[in-house]
């Protein structure tokens, strides 16, 4: 009996142990609250005047005394862990109590460091701009708080190509091709392609130049416009096709024409059979969608707004727009190091195609359909004064960020 | 499942019926368990109430079934993000279970002590459907539904040179296995976020004692550690 017994248990402890451990699931998550701090709060009893000793026997260095001395703050050595520390101080006769110097943030918003982050009003409107209206933005920092993108994600800028070279884009652009030229070498020529790119995707954080809306997305450079702009719809199809077949999840159309054709309505449509979303610019002539906008629902057409969330004068409209995003005095990057303000739909288009490299980045499974769904029906309705929920004009609204990635909360 | 499960009770219910002894209880407990949801390491609550049958066959044989009412919770507010709108919630809704099992006894070799073999099988599920208006496009229903099915498995060695109390510990093999399934439909924007339930640690071990007043009446408390928390009690009544 006594063998018997001794294997069952020796079973169950053996399975049970199998059963440890765990990862974390990208799809499914509980909310992390664990922040990462080197400093410690101590508080030492009254007439403890060897404090500087009793740190250094826990290996701490002291940074200052704060509320008139009741409490000292330190610094945990590299080789420590805070929580041992905290365990140590704890036991210490000459401690009260001791605790992690936690660190606080602005709830639910990361900002990014870039120096031109402040001017980027698209993306976080401080109603700094004279005219300008505080919160008529994308609420991208929000965004930021769920996801800063993938480095799986590839957005593909099929247009004027992209200057690669650019500071703020160097490490994010994966050299496609030049259907213009008929080369591996898609450099940008006109500056267009590289403003989209960097406004989807420029090096962010890091301490200079602008944000992109995907942190950690990878831009795909695809030319199909000349240095004036220009391209033949051929060449913009074979662009969509190979970006999609190098892996691209996004691709954005700053561009279209006036004139429907069935070979731009079946690039759509390979790029949505091969699970791939299209963001294409509704256009600046304040006249019917341009094609393939007007595509819509086989890609996501977009409008543009002004700071005060009003209709950008020369928006293109009709009854296929799905949404705006802001698309007037847009900073981003430009040829030759440099960084420029544009106005048009072209530069509102790669704000969403941003959005939807963050969306596919956090959930990866989502098909076009659901994506496109997910984003027009999260938009603010900010014309719903005059023209309440759908409209030729900013179709479902203006991109939000905020409701897009914000978890609706069920009691 | 379903199915398989209801075979297990119904023989029981049979020989309930047979003019054996047996014993009508009030139950109570609060499990806390630590869970696999996916791959994210989770807590599932579950406080609940109910009858329980146990049905005495012979001295080597003890058959039980019946079932609680109670509330199923997340220990944490759950994000799933699969779902093309995500969603967080810690549940706390209504759940049913029903369960039947029984005591075996292999042999004795003691007469103050005594084994038990001890397998159980449940059925537990909560369910609940919100309807949502966050906006006019946000329109719709999310529907959440929290499942599993468990099979225990343990060893019961119980002291019984004592009339009124009897001691008990007990090494249990706890596995269980089921899902949670949230669905959303927001007008024709529709998504599915489907994750496995799975025991951290498939192993409990138990302490408990059964008390006895007379022939008529009997109580009893257990506690159960290891895979999470257990702590059950009943009130029970022999007829």
């Amino acid at each position: 009996m006594k063998k018997i017994l001794f294997l069952f248990l020796t079973i169950l402890l053996f399975v049970g142990w199998s059963y440890w451990k765990g990862n974390p699931d990208a799809g499914l998550w509980i909310p992390d609250r664990i922040e990462r701090t080197n400093r410690v709060v101590i508080k030492f009893y009254p007439g403890i005047k060897e404090k500087d000793m009793a740190l250094k026997t826990h290996g701490l260095e002291k940074i200052k005394d704060i509320l008139k001395g009741k409490w000292t703050v330190a610094r945990v050595p590299e080789r420590k862990k805070v929580s041992e520390v905290i365990d140590e101080l704890l036991k210490d006769r000459r401690v009260v109590w001791a605790e992690p110097d936690h660190i606080a943030h602005i709830a639910g918003e990361v900002s990014p460091n870039d120096s031109l982050f402040g001017q980027q009003w698209y993306l976080k409107n401080r109603g700094t701009i004279e005219g300008s209206i505080e919160g008529a933005d994308v609420k991208a920092t929000f965004a930021w708080d769920y996801t800063k993108g993938s480095e799986d994600v590839i957005v593909a800028v099929v247009d004027t190509g992209v200057d690669y070279e650019h500071p703020d884009l160097k490490n994010k652009v994966i050299k496609g091709y030049d259907f213009v030229n008929i080369d591996s070498d898609p450099m940008d020529d006109n500056g267009h392609g590289t403003m989209v790119a960097g406004i989807i995707g420029a090096e962010t954080n890091n301490g200079e130049g602008i944000a992109g809306v995907c942190w950690n997305c990878r831009v795909l450079a695809v030319k199909v416009l000349n240095d004036e702009g220009l391209g033949y719809y051929s060449w913009i199809a074979d662009g969509i096709q190979y970006a999609v077949e190098q892996g691209a999840r996004v691709v954005n159309l700053s561009l279209g024409g006036s004139t429907p054709s069935f070979v731009l309505e079946d690039a759509l449509s390979y790029a949505t059979n091969n699970n791939a979303i299209v963001v294409a610019a509704a256009g600046n002539e304040s006249s019917q969608l341009l094609y393939p906008a007007a595509y819509s629902p086989k890609c996501i057409s977009v409008g543009a707004t002004d700071y005060s969330d009003l209709r950008a004068y020369f928006s293109n409209f009709g009854p296929n727009l799905d949404i705006a995003a802001p698309g007037v005095e847009i900073l981003s990057t430009f040829p030759g190091n440099n960084y420029a303000i544009g106005d048009g739909t072209s530069f509102a288009a790669p704000i969403v195609s941003g959005a939807v490299g963050l969306l596919i980045s956090l959930k990866p499974n989502l098909t076009p359909d659901q994506i496109r769904k997910a984003i027009i029906y999260t938009a603010d309705d900010v014309n719903s004064n005059s023209l309440p929920g759908f409209d030729y004009y900013l179709g479902y609204g203006r991109l939000n960020l905020q409701t897009l990635f914000t978890p609706l909360h069920l009691e | 499942m379903k199915k398989i499960f209801l075979f297990l009770i119904f023989p029981l219910i049979i020989y309930a019926g047979d003019g054996l002894e047996y014993t009508i209880s009030g139950i109570f407990g609060y499990r806390s368990l630590n869970v696999k949801i996916g791959d994210t390491d989770a807590t599932l609550n579950y406080t609940q109430a109910g009858v329980n049958t146990t049905v005495l066959i012979d001295e080597a044989k003890v058959l039980y079934f019946g079932g609680t009412y109670g509330k199923m919770s997340f220990g944490d507010e759950m994000v799933f993000n699969e779902l093309p709108i995500s969603v967080s919630t810690k549940f706390s809704k209504p759940a049913f279970s029903v369960f039947a099992g029984g005591y075996f006894r292999p042999y004795s070799f003691s007469e103050d002590f005594a084994i038990f073999l001890n397998p159980e099988f449940s059925y537990n599920v909560s369910s609940h459907s919100w309807d949502i208006s966050q906006s006019p496009y946000l329109e719709g229903s999310v529907d959440g539904k929290i499942y599993y099915i468990e099979g225990k498995l343990g060893l019961l060695l119980m002291y019984e040179g004592n009339e009124t109390f009897e001691p008990y510990f007990g090494f249990y093999f706890d596995y269980y296995r089921g899902n949670v399934k949230f669905r959303e439909k927001f007008n024709d924007l529709e998504g599915i976020q489907e994750e496995i339930l799975k025991p951290k640690l498939p192993i409990m071990v138990t302490a408990g004692t059964n008390v006895y007043y007379g022939e008529k009446f009997s109580a009893g408390l257990s506690l159960g550690l290891l895979n999470g928390i257990t702590a059950t009690g009943f009130v029970g009544i022999t007829f």
